[in-house]
């Protein structure tokens, strides 16, 4: 990793400061303000068109940020292209559809970017992709391709493949939400692991059981705004905003 | 699609059932199913007629045999088929041409095969294909003949030019594609225009261009003999053409590939390498192929800049008075070399989709 920033605190893992994003004169993300510690679980949540993808696509620089400051593990994210590709090493992020290169197998798809990134060796790369296949809990699915398997399938072997390159964090952009149900829970139960371990999270998840047993701080955001931030136990039970009863009450009245 | 599964499968009587039920059903329907029948028997008896049963084969008669006969008259195609493939190639040294013509279909049969589809082995075995050509064809060393580039000609004419083209094109064909995809908008818009200017413009101007019109404009050390020239133009609007394939291949893949392929820290050309262009390629994989059989067969144009490829040799084999009248058969001929070549380029299209299908379900 680059040397931390001389101003930075090494516990801490992202930090956002007055974070702006226009899309032509859609204002998608207003005066975001978020600090994410090492090691902790962050669950982002919220309406549709809340700004919670875009938000966390900004922490890997998927989506270029207007105005303010990011800074990942100790860098500040700006045009410096050589700098954005060293922070993408060290964050993992697993996408809503996976996003697994069909044309590859299952192994290829977690040593490629090992090999070509951090320049590996083939084999050390294999043996690493095997125990995170095992971790994800399909080791015997290493030589079939994406196409071959169950949406919950793909979806471990994604979180396999960010593994692999043995990431410091791990963003996920709603990875349950393209799943049938009965597929979820293998998902979760491999995303309730890896936090156990200890790895810093940010989680875009509609999965509320999910964020009450993981969570240290859960997001709520609405129209491109953090309107509140607590710890579950406050945000589920006792919080006193508005717009985050509303959108409990709709999201959990059923 | 289950009958279409099972079809191959069914017992011989069941066969039976199927056709009656398909052709015989109703008596207007077996009225014109027998005389679809008739009609094609009719055809295939003349055909078989012509083509063998009247026909008249081997050299030793000459064409007064053949005007005596009913059917085709093979004798041209032996009596003068070293014209058809090798042209105005020196006789005594015509097997360096066939040679030729097989490291060029060994080089294009070996790029084929996946296990060659590395970087190096591509380059070395291009470059060995294209030397060894060279080498064959034009000769003035080890002991062979000089032969100049004007009298080559024939099948090995032919194959060169369309080899070439694809060697040239291809790779410029997949810079172009990437370069009009380029987030800068000027690089983006002028590759943009450079292809449409290419695709606008039909294939014999620029073939003309390129033979006659540049040498004026070039210095005398760049230009290079004649069919270099040709060459080059024709790869030109080859690429163009390509290039459009190449990018449609491109816009079939979903956003999120590079986005992943980005958030996992890969470098733009490890994005493209690796992830984009074989998806991509595997897109416009029957585009291609069409857009090569297309190139294949335009090679011919290149007769109004003076090269004797083998549709042009093939009418210099007929063209001598004595052969006149038998330029059916020598045509007939010059298809069926143009069949296997392009049959076999769509069967290899083929079989390579088969192969990229894995996975895909």
């Amino acid at each position: 990793m680059t040397e931390p920033a001389a101003t930075g605190d090494d516990a801490i893992a992202v930090l956002i400061e007055n974070l702006d994003k226009h899309y032509g004169n859609f204002h998608a993300l207003r005066q975001i303000n978020l600090t994410v510690r090492r090691g902790e679980k962050i669950v982002v949540c919220g309406p549709s068109g809340s700004g919670k993808s875009t938000m966390i696509r900004c922490i890997n620089r998927l989506e270029e940020h207007s105005a303010g400051r990011i800074t990942v593990l100790g860098t500040e994210l700006d045009d410096d292209v050589g700098n954005i590709d060293e922070i993408r090493r060290e964050v993992g992020m697993v996408f809503q559809n996976f996003n697994l290169f069909p044309h590859m197998t299952v192994l290829e798809n977690c040593v490629i970017a090992p090999m070509m990134v951090r320049k590996i060796s083939r084999s050390e790369a294999e043996t690493t992709a095997k125990r995170y296949l095992e971790k994800v809990r399909i080791p015997e699915q290493a030589m079939k391709y994406p196409g071959q398997l169950s949406g919950g399938q793909q979806q471990r072997v994604a979180i396999a493949r960010a593994l692999c390159m043995q990431p410091q964090i791990m963003l996920f952009d709603e990875p349950t939400s393209a799943l049938d149900p009965e597929m979820i829970s293998e998902v979760l139960d491999v995303m309730v692991t890896l936090a156990s371990e200890g790895m810093t999270m940010i989680c875009v998840t509609h999965e509320m059981g999910f964020a009450r047993r993981v969570a240290d701080r859960v997001v709520f955001m609405d129209r491109g705004e953090i309107v509140e931030e607590a710890p579950p136990e406050v945000f589920f039970t006792t919080s006193q905003n508005e717009r985050t009863r509303q959108f409990l009450s709709q999201i959990l009245g059923h | 699609m289950d009958a279409q599964i099972e079809a191959p499968t069914l017992p011989m009587a069941d066969k039976m059932t199927d056709l009656k039920r398909r052709f015989f059903s109703t008596p207007l329907q077996a009225a014109i199913s027998l005389l679809c029948l008739t009609l094609m028997a009719l055809v295939v008896w003349k055909l078989l007629n012509w083509a063998v049963f009247g026909a008249v084969f081997g050299d030793s008669g000459g064409p007064a045999a053949c005007e005596a006969a009913s059917g085709a008259c093979w004798s041209v195609i032996a009596a003068r088929w070293r014209i058809i493939l090798f042209g105005l190639y020196p006789y005594d040294e015509q097997w360096r041409s066939a040679l030729a013509c097989v490291a060029v279909v060994l080089m294009t049969i070996a790029s084929c095969v996946p296990a060659c589809w590395t970087g190096r082995r591509i380059a070395l075995i291009w470059a060995l294909g294209a030397g060894l050509f060279y080498f064959l064809m034009k000769g003035g060393a080890l002991g062979l003949p000089y032969v100049g580039e004007e009298t080559w000609g024939g099948l090995a004419l032919t194959l060169f030019i369309f080899v070439s083209t694809c060697v040239i094109g291809f790779p410029l064909a997949i810079c172009l594609a990437l370069l009009r995809r380029s987030k800068l908008f000027w690089i983006s818009k002028l590759t943009g225009l450079i292809i449409d200017t290419v695709r606008s413009l039909p294939l014999i101007s620029i073939l003309f261009t390129f033979a006659v019109v540049l040498p004026f404009a070039l210095p005398h050390w760049l230009q290079g003999d004649k069919l270099y020239r040709v060459i080059v133009g024709s790869a030109l609007f080859f690429s163009a053409y390509q290039a459009e394939i190449v990018r449609g291949g491109f816009q079939g893949v979903p956003a999120g590939q590079e986005e992943a392929a980005m958030a996992l820290g890969m470098s733009y050309r490890q994005r493209i390498s690796w992830i984009l262009l074989p998806q991509a390629m595997r897109n416009a994989l029957p585009a291609t192929i069409n857009q090569f059989v297309i190139s294949f067969k335009e090679t011919s144009l290149v007769v109004i800049v003076g090269f004797f490829e083998i549709l042009a040799s093939g009418n210099a084999a007929y063209g001598t008075g004595e052969w006149r009248f038998a330029y059916v058969e020598v045509y007939v001929f010059i298809a069926l070399i143009y069949f296997v070549f392009v049959f076999s380029l769509s069967r290899y299209g083929a079989y390579l989709e088969r192969r990229m299908a894995v996975g895909e379900r």
